[in-house]
């Protein structure tokens, strides 16, 4: 392979066909092309693998959204990686300035390309709006680190979902049949432990770490992944799920991952009407309780690892969910040692604010 | 006579106003901000394209206390708006008139106590947002890098 020359800043649209090319070459000479369909955030996407290598690896996290074949296809993500496919992709020289915050290249967010490098996984993401068509490549299986299960193709959904109305959100959610509530805060607030006391006493899931959300009509939540990675100390408090661990053989600082819908099918809900973002916090020397809390509060919750987390989220995102946030109920959530009081506390916020309309 | 400065958001900032406090993020650094009281009230006169004499003024309509006070306080939140690299001087012929956003700041009349600027920033998220900025990709263009990258644990 030569370098080339002289720097070369091709337009995304080539940089897109380029990719494509080489996807539909990968896929050409594999002959074992996979297509799953998923229903996510009421849109059909159909996940099409150039070979077996990264169904493992993507798949099981979208599991309860999978669906039988559809004539009908909002969105085709092309998914390949350059070792099994024997076919390098990559992005002709550009300057380090070109590279910005979050992988996001200089000159590749337009109205219908987005590409950016996702430089923790390695990956190419790459989106053409106006024929609902993306590409994720990655360099090699082995290179994906083991978090990439929990939360597979979150660029790619993040840019696409957004032009639907819906935004990719760093939340928990779980719920009944009357609603479910946003569990909001960054690592270490008690998402996963929440999520986990409320689904292990018989409510809805809906969400560990990201879902959906689309502020109107009705604040909805959609559910995306059915991942929950959980820290040893979290573990210890639901022993009951250790069998259920999809990555056992996990080295020391790797969360323990599990997979929802593989332990608790009948409690998955794909959809819910939200009714309350609750703000959470962990409190060593009180008892599980509700008190008021800011929107301001809630909105940096809420927003703070999404948006610093998903490449081209801006200022419309964060519109988007202070919009949310300004339409919905919020209270702080303090978590108590005891957990088993927090699904009660959660019920009662989804029937104090439900309005009598379920899904 | 000097000209009347008045002052620019910059590029990185967004920002939303939620109820009476207003919530900023810097795209770049990852820091948030947040702002209560009379700091989110001076805020929207910034973003209004205010000058600092106009701020001073139309917060003399609003609050009641000390000019003085209200002065230095206008002046040492500019500061540290300009030291974080949240606003900065714009020295441009401003192309309109200056008018009170009346739908954000209302003047009833009736004037409240004057408070100090409340002004909090958080630097948390600075880890996310910088985990994966590129440095260092050779004249192969990427995915060809220099030295040998170290996955990141979410």
């Amino acid at each position: 392979m030569m370098p080339h020359s002289e720097k070369q800043n091709k337009k995304p649209g080539v940089l897109f066909d380029d990719a494509y090319t080489i996807f539909s070459e990968a896929a050409s000479k594999s002959k074992n092309v996979i297509e799953r369909y998923y229903k996510i955030g009421a849109q059909i996407v159909l996940l099409r693998f150039a070979n077996r290598a990264l169904v493992p690896l993507i798949a099981p996290a979208l599991e309860h959204l999978r669906i039988a074949s559809s004539s009908q296809k909002n969105l085709i993500i092309c998914i390949g990686d350059s070792e099994s496919t024997g076919l390098m992709l990559s992005l002709p020289f550009r300057s380090a300035c070109d590279f910005l915050a979050r992988g996001q290249l200089r000159g590749c967010h337009t109205k219908r390309y987005q590409i950016a490098i996702d430089r923790s996984l390695g990956a190419l993401n790459l989106l053409d709006c106006e024929k609902n068509l993306a590409i994720f490549w990655a360099q090699s299986v082995n290179r994906l680190p083991w978090w990439v299960s929990g939360s597979p193709l979150q660029m790619l959904f993040h840019w696409w979902m957004h032009r639907q109305g819906l935004q990719l959100t760093h939340a928990g959610a779980v719920g009944t049949q009357h609603g479910a509530v946003l569990l909001a805060g960054s690592g270490g607030a008690g998402k996963s432990t929440t999520a986990l006391a409320c689904v292990t006493a018989g409510m809805d899931y809906l969400s560990e770490d990201y879902c959906l959300v689309r502020p109107s009509p009705r604040p909805c939540i959609y559910s995306v992944y059915n991942s929950a990675k959980l820290e040893e100390n979290t573990l210890s408090r639901f022993p009951q799920l250790r069998k259920s661990i999809a990555n056992l053989g996990r080295q020391a600082h790797e969360k323990a991952l599990l997979f929802q819908h593989q332990i608790y099918p009948e409690r998955f809900a794909a959809k819910r009407v939200i009714r309350a973002i609750l703000v959470l916090q962990i409190a060593k020397n009180c008892d599980t309780h509700l008190s008021d809390v800011s929107s301001a509060i809630a909105l940096r919750a809420l927003s703070a690892s999404t948006i610093c987390q998903l490449a081209y989220a801006g200022v419309q995102s964060f519109a988007f969910l202070a919009n949310l946030v300004r339409s919905i109920p919020c209270y702080s959530l303090k978590l108590g040692q005891d957990f088993s009081k927090i699904p009660s506390v959660v019920t009662s916020v989804i029937n104090q604010h439900r309005s009598g309309c379920s899904l | 006579m000097e000209r009347e400065v008045f002052y620019q958001v910059n590029k990185p900032i967004i920002h939303e106003k939620m109820e009476d406090e207003v919530v900023l993020i810097n795209l770049q650094s990852g820091d948030y901000f947040n702002m209560h009281g009379s700091c989110s009230n001076i805020w929207l006169l910034i973003v209004a394209c205010a000058s600092k004499s106009e701020i001073i003024n139309t917060l003399q309509k609003k609050y009641e206390g000390e000019s003085q006070v209200i002065e230095g306080a206008v002046s040492d939140l500019l500061e540290t708006l300009e030291r974080e690299q949240i606003i900065s001087k714009n020295f441009s012929k401003r192309t309109s008139k200056f008018t009170i956003p009346k739908d954000l700041f209302k003047l009833d009349g009736k004037k409240q106590p004057f408070e100090n600027p409340v002004f909090n920033k958080y630097e948390d998220m600075q880890d996310l947002l910088l985990i994966d900025p590129i440095h260092d990709v050779d004249e192969y263009g990427w995915p060809n890098q220099i030295q040998a990258d170290t996955s990141a644990q979410k």
